[in-house]
């Protein structure tokens, strides 16, 4: 890719409505920079994977238009697939193939040599720790282990570009964290684009550089970690944890997590001011406490409108 | 090496990791393969043999043999092309392959040769059997009956995965072959000679590639002059083109068409 201009993709005022009049991508613009790892975030539902999908030429627009390197992907001349590696959420096919067979496959059909592509699958295997079930056929695999030879295989012969559409889902904790410092490794060393759709949104938050949240087809809002957090600048959580079978008076806003734990999301001043008074009169029902700065979760529900229960 | 050279050599390459990648299926499915390919052929060829249709003699025979491989050639590469990509768009496998670089006309290819491949050893057996049933001297021809089996395969490969491509659901992609399959079959003269049809279909069944495959597979079982084999091979071959260029144009696969070819 030679070009000297800083954004990837350029979407402007992008449309899709489906044959059933659904809506869903309503009038998206949107710049994605290169090197940048963005977080694509939204409720099921919300038209994330409608986007990606146009934006690896997948689906058409109804309206608007999807540039990549300057180039529109209509445009003959504008090789998507070159450019981009797409991760789709197709983790039950390719029952027949091995592990690393599809790893291999996907790196021929990208350029490589069988040869180069062996030695990268390898090296895949090797960094992700899955050398034991590289040779088992897909079908004999978990739906985490299977989950993980179709992401790898967006890695294959690296492009400029790729496209993880939830990639952590079914995935245990350690592969999730190699994958998310494998991704931060590709960003630092060969400046690869990342467009990350993830329903994990605090584990990605130490990940992205921005964050862009989609609601019922509408980009409502689009900035760095620290800006979507600086919605809450002086808000903190508090976690608040009953003893068993105990109630208390709690204000009306607060948000029940489950059985016996309350959360609230207030000013730090107010969050003290809340927590001496309810120790002054119920003290011996409170079991354990904790107060913490908003997470980019919290930031996310604010933005979209939901009360954050995920915090757990 | 000349870059023109490097691209058919890539392109070779390519097609053989696809058209592998299709083999593995046999890891999974070979004993099912090994029935549905052995059976079906041959108890239609008994039932053929055994329910004499006013065909005497060594016609019948020479008919329902050189039938049977005919429309196993015809169909083999188009049901197998329609039903495995309405599959692969179910399991949205098929994202899988349209983001990748590969050519639109090498995938077709690709799946083609699983049909051919899947196909082809029970029409082989179904020859053999024809020409030592008949006592005739077909085994020498057995390349003739090679390169007019993957001519006719690829006829109507287009029309298989325009059908794919195109179905709302695999449900309707697997309906769609397998109802356009009899009329290929049984209105041409695949099974009867041409004059035994009506006349509608003696006039349309120009139009349909198993008329030609099923004179060029009567020929290599000895039956006919042999002289219209080449020019058979060369109209299948002209079906062949006509449908994979429909079928590269017009099939859905992604919004550019770079990758196309």
């Amino acid at each position: 890719m030679h070009c000297t201009n800083n954004n990837v993709y350029r979407i402007e005022h992008l449309t899709k409505s489906y044959d059933n009049k659904l809506l869903a991508n309503d009038d998206i613009s949107l710049h994605i920079r290169r090197g940048e790892i963005l977080g694509l975030f939204g409720a099921n539902g919300s038209g994330k994977t409608t986007l990606v999908k146009q934006l690896i030429g997948l689906l058409s627009p109804t309206s608007g238009h999807v540039y990549l390197e300057e180039k529109s992907i209509s445009d003959p001349q504008c090789h998507i697939s070159r450019s981009v590696a797409y991760q789709g959420q197709n983790n039950a096919s390719f029952g027949a193939f091995s592990f690393s067979e599809l790893m291999i496959h996907t790196g021929i059909y990208r350029g490589l040599t069988l040869h180069e592509a062996k030695a990268e699958a390898h090296k895949l295997v090797s960094y992700f720790e899955c050398s034991k079930i590289s040779n088992r056929l897909r079908y004999q695999l978990s739906g985490g282990e299977r989950k993980l030879s179709i992401v790898l295989c967006a890695f294959m012969a690296q492009r400029p570009v790729v496209i993880l559409d939830e990639p952590s889902n079914d995935l245990d904790p350690f592969h999730r964290g190699q994958l998310w410092s494998y991704m931060r490794k590709l960003c630092k060393e060969t400046g690869v684009t990342f467009i990350l759709v993830t329903h994990n949104i605090d584990e990605a938050e130490d990940l992205v550089d921005r964050v862009a949240v989609m609601k019922q087809g509408r980009l409502i809002a689009c900035s760095t970690v620290g800006d979507l957090k600086a919605l809450y600048h002086d808000d903190v959580t508090v976690d608040l944890i009953l003893k068993h079978g105990e109630e208390i008076k709690l204000p009306a806003d607060a948000i029940h997590v489950q059985s016996n734990h309350w959360k609230f999301i207030l000013p730090k001043e107010k969050a003290f001011a809340m927590l001496n008074e309810l120790f002054q009169q119920d003290g011996h029902k409170i079991d354990d406490f904790r107060i913490s700065k908003a997470t980019l979760t919290e930031a996310y529900s604010s933005v979209v409108g939901e009360k954050s229960v995920s915090h757990e | 090496m000349s870059n023109q050279v490097k691209r058919i050599k890539r392109a070779l390459y390519e097609t053989y990791f696809l058209f592998l990648g299709r083999c593995y299926n046999l890891r999974l499915q070979w004993f099912w393969y090994v029935v549905m390919l052995s059976i079906s052929p041959l108890s239609y060829l008994f039932f053929l043999l055994f329910y004499n249709n006013g065909i005497q003699g060594n016609e019948l025979g020479i008919y329902a043999f050189s039938g049977s491989i005919a429309a196993s050639a015809v169909t083999s590469a188009m049901l197998s092309l329609g039903q495995t990509i309405g599959g692969l768009r179910e399991g949205n496998a098929m994202e899988f392959y349209s983001t990748l670089p590969i050519s639109k006309l090498r995938f077709i290819f690709a799946l083609s040769l699983e049909g051919i491949l899947f196909s082809l050893p029970s029409s082989l057996i179904v020859f053999i059997m024809g020409s030592l049933f008949l006592e005739t001297d077909a085994l020498a021809r057995i390349p003739y009956l090679l390169i007019a089996y993957f001519v006719s395969a690829f006829s109507l490969a287009g029309v298989g995965a325009f059908i794919g491509f195109s179905g709302k659901t695999p449900q309707s992609v697997s309906l769609a072959t397998q109802v356009i399959s009899p009329f290929i079959v049984l209105f041409a003269p695949v099974y009867l000679p041409i004059e035994k049809l009506p006349f509608f279909f003696q006039f349309t069944s120009r139009f349909i590639p198993t008329t030609y495959s099923a004179r060029a597979m009567r020929v290599t079982m000895g039956y006919g002059d042999f002289s219209t084999f080449w020019i058979d091979i060369l109209i299948l071959l002209g079906f062949s083109v006509l449908c994979l260029y429909g079928a590269v144009r017009k099939a859905k696969w992604r919004v550019t068409s770079s990758d196309a070819y």
